[in-house]
Formats: C-alpha cells, structure tokens, sequence
C-alpha cells in the first residue's frame, strides 16, 4: 500500500534546483525526484553512475520509496541517510574544506566516466558524517553537454580553490567570508587577499589568477542560449581540467596561526588524576542518559569527547580555536572516526542563518536541540572573557539541549584568576549558590559531583519541560 | 537532444576562459595517461619485487 507523504515540511534551503526538493515527513528526510529529473534519474542508475559512487562511499546512501504519477510525469521519492548533523564551510578547518574539494573532484572525475557531470559544486553538497565527507545532493548530476567546458567550474573555484589558497597563504580565518558570500568567496575578492607566492604554482596561476582576468567579460550570446545541446563524450581536456584542479590542492597546507588552547592541557591545568576522575564520572552521567546526539562546547582538541564518545551514537565538538579543532579532524580523519564532527564556532557569537529569507543556511540553535549538551570548564570564559551574564548563558544553554552536564569553577580557581587578569570587573560575586540558583530556573538539578583535588564541581541539570 | 537543467550561472568568462584553455589541460592528461601511467606500472613492478624478497 502506498504511503501518502505530505509534502509540506520542505527543507528551507532546497528551493534553487527544480530537479527536486528535500521534505521531512514524521522526522524523517525524503527528497523529491521532479517529473523533469525522473528519467535522467532512471538513467543514470541504469548507467551504474549512482552505483559505483555509493559502493565508494562517496555518496549518500539511499533507497527509493515511492513513485507517483503526476501531471507533469512520473515523479519519484527517495530516502536518503539522515545527517546527524548538518554542518557548514563556515564552521570547517582549512583540511575539511581541503577533504571536501577533493571528494567533489574525485566525483566529477567519476561522473565524467559516465559522459555525466557535477553540474554545481557547492561545498553546501557535502557534509561531515564524523571526519568523513560525504556527497549528499543525489540529483546533482547532469549529462555532459556538447562544449567542453565544466559548468560547475566557476563555483568549485569559488566554493574551494580561492577559499583554500586563502587559507593557506593568507589567514585561515578568511573562510568566514563565506557567511557574507552565498556562493563562494569572488574570485575578484580572493585575488586581492592571495599573495603573489601562491601563484607560484602553474594549476593555481591558472586557475585563480588568469581565470579572474576573464571574469570581466561580457556574456556571449551563445553561452546564454546553451539550453539544449546533443549529448557527448567528454574530451581528454574535461579530465585534465579535474587532474589540473586536484594538483592544485596537492601539498596546500593550513597556514600555521598562534594557539594558546592547544596547549591546555600541558602544565598545570589538568592533573592526571583529575582528568581521569572527571572522565569516569561523565562516563557513568552518560551510560544512564545514552544520548542520540552529544554536544561538546569549548572542547579544546576533544579529548573527553573521545574519552567518552562510546556512550553517544554520534558527538559534534565545538571549539573557537581553529588549531586546535584542526588538529583534532586531522587525528579523528586518521583513526576513520564516523561518530564525532569537530566544528569550529564561537559560542559568544554562534553561526547565524544566512541564505533567503535568513533561513537557507540554518543557525546553529536552529539545527539543536541536541540530546545532551556538555560544558567543561566553559562558562568562566564566557562570563568574563565575553561578559555574558548568567542568566542569558542559563537562556542559551535551556534552548540547546534536553540534559546539561555542565562543570562550576569557583572564582578562585587558578584558571579562572589567570582569564580575569585582563577584565577589570570584579568576579567574585560568581558563587556556587548563584549558579545553581539561575540554572534551577530553567533546569532541575539531577546531580552534584566535586571533582576531588580540586575546586570545581561537575553538575547535572534537566531540562525542565523535559523531566524524567 | 537533451535538456540542461542547470540553475546556477556557469559565468561567461569562465566558460570562455574553460574553452581557451581546453587544449593545455587535454595535452597534460594525455601527457600523464601516456608518460606517468606506464612510468608507474615499470615501477609497481619493482616495488611489487622489492616487497617479494623482503
């Protein structure tokens, strides 16, 4: 019996490709297949195309569900995986953006063996499952036309090679470029943030450098009535212009920046047994909460979110040092770790929504709540280096998750006195008593734990619309 | 005949400038298909020897 889907909860950033559209139907995603992308769908999958790219891992997983017969054709339903979470270019390190410009062009490179291609190539089609990438816009792809040229080629230089070059001559930090350009960093921006040495390379010169001086020119009228063009194989330049593409990112790496987090925990900060005490009790706050999906705010290179990751399906890591959530995709990408995503994010000025209508792009409490949100050794940084009061960090922290395990450090703990040293403001007014007192307005307090030779107490808090 | 369901702008200049180079980025992948691949399959060989002894 068929199943009749409302089609209503479409996903607001699935508007621009009228080959379909992604829909949520009792939390679950779908997308829709249009009658115009039905055949080109059917025909592809007979070509083996979806195939070979699923069987890489390279693209989604999903099955089909359900045709329809509609007016305009057959129309058709897939299931694709959900996306623990959904995350953004703006939110990667310089190697996750590196390992998603590669997975596009080891996909175009594919495509192109099945006289296809990627017919966008936009970072927003690859997301993280953990430290790998994934392909997730199955309707991507398009037959190769009867020019030689990429039509995709533009946005992969402005989604990835100009954001990379960026990022690895100038300052990795340029990538919050993308938060004010929807389609990529201009080509016209980057060429005045690259340096000159970075054209040092030819496939760089070529595609940044000289592909800019053209961008100036006024459009042809051939290339706006290319609608309709017999289907061909691709040239030997279609291959070369991806092995061209790839060698430019060949031995790009992150421009190194200063770092006070990553090294956190050398010195005095963490003493062994502290550390492993606190781990054993979020170890046991867990087992009992087995949370579905874990956040873990100001997690510097995620250590206890891998010391405790087995008790989660799935964690999302968030730090504001760009180093050390780059040091930590690199050790989860070489472990092939698919349970935890590092993300990088100021929590005092968290992703917005960007896109349409502010809300193509979602903002990161949009894409909560999350199961359990966890806050070590956190709110002393927010409540003085950022001087957030209390009662909002109470507000933020009820509208993103269900439980809280959150850690209280005591105005005299020697972490907290180093951070005041440069705020003026007097900080002892931050008791134990007024903590408890503004979180117990919007959360229930579940448990209490000191941590044993030391000052700071681990706390456990429920949400209170959802007490168990 | 097909149809192009492309939405987003490919750019005029970059289709141009694509068409310019065309003939550089055919002439490289041959290069490489017709040097490198046979250049690695001598040394493959090799390694595949090297790793036999060992």
């Amino acid at each position: 019996m068929n199943q009749h889907y409302t089609k209503q909860h479409r996903d607001l950033s699935s508007f621009r490709d009228p080959a379909g559209y992604i829909f949520y139907h009792d939390n679950e995603v779908y997308r829709f297949i249009s009658p115009d992308y039905y055949e080109k769908y059917k025909n592809f999958k007979t070509l083996g195309l979806y195939q070979e790219l699923l069987d890489k891992g390279y693209l989604i997983p999903f099955e089909e569900i359900q045709e329809e017969s509609l007016a305009e054709g057959k129309a058709l339903i897939i299931k694709p995986s959900k996306i623990p979470f959904i995350s953004y270019p703006y939110e990667w390190t310089f190697s996750q953006l590196k390992e998603a410009a590669k997975l596009t062009l080891d996909i175009q490179k594919i495509a192109l063996k099945y006289d296809t291609q990627l017919k966008d190539a936009s970072s927003y089609n690859i997301q993280f499952i953990g430290s790998k990438p994934i392909f997730i816009d199955t309707l991507s792809f398009e037959y190769w036309t009867g020019d030689i040229s990429w039509r995709a080629y533009k946005q992969f230089c402005q989604h990835f090679l100009a954001p990379l070059t960026i990022c690895s001559f100038c300052d990795p930090r340029v990538k919050a470029l993308f938060i004010s350009n929807l389609d990529g960093i201009p080509l016209d921006l980057a060429k005045q943030l690259i340096p000159k040495k970075a054209y040092l390379h030819p496939s760089r010169f070529l595609h940044l450098w000289l592909h800019e001086r053209f961008q100036k020119l006024k459009p042809l009228k051939q290339h706006l009535t290319q609608q309709t063009l017999s289907n061909r194989k691709p040239s030997s330049a279609a291959y070369g212009l991806v092995e061209s593409l790839l060698s430019s990112l060949k031995h790009m790496k992150r421009k190194e920046e200063k770092s006070v987090w990553k090294t956190y925990y050398q010195g005095d900060s963490y003493q062994e047994e502290a550390f492993k005490e606190k781990k054993n009790i979020l170890e046991k706050l867990l087992s009992n909460l087995k949370p579905k999906v874990l956040w873990d705010l100001g997690s510097n290179e995620g250590f206890f979110t891998e010391a405790i990751s087995k008790h989660s399906q799935y964690a999302v890591a968030f730090d504001f040092d760009l180093t050390c959530i780059e040091m930590m995709y690199n050790r989860l990408r070489n472990q092939r770790n698919e349970t935890i995503l590092p993300i990088h994010m100021d929590l005092a000025n968290p992703s917005p929504g960007i896109g349409w209508d502010g809300k193509e792009r979602k903002g990161v409490i949009e894409r909560g709540p999350c199961d359990v949100a966890m806050a070590l050794a956190l709110i002393h940084h927010l409540i003085v280096s950022s001087n957030i009061p209390l009662n909002k960090l109470v507000e933020f922290f009820k509208n993103i998750c269900r439980d809280l395990i959150i850690e209280y450090i005591p105005p005299f703990d020697p972490k907290f006195k180093q951070i005041c040293q440069t705020n003026p403001l007097d900080f002892s007014f931050f008791t134990e008593e007024m903590f408890v007192e503004a979180f117990s307005k919007s959360f229930v307090m579940k448990s209490r734990i000191p941590i044993s030779q030391s000052s700071r107490v681990l706390y456990h808090f429920q949400s209170k619309g959802d007490q168990t | 005949m097909i149809n192009i369901l492309a939405y987003i702008d490919p750019g005029s200049g970059s289709l141009i400038f694509q068409m310019l180079i065309a003939s550089l980025m055919g002439m490289m992948f041959l290069f490489r298909k017709f040097f490198t691949a046979p250049l690695n399959f001598i040394a493959s060989i090799f390694r595949k020897r090297k790793t036999r002894r060992k």
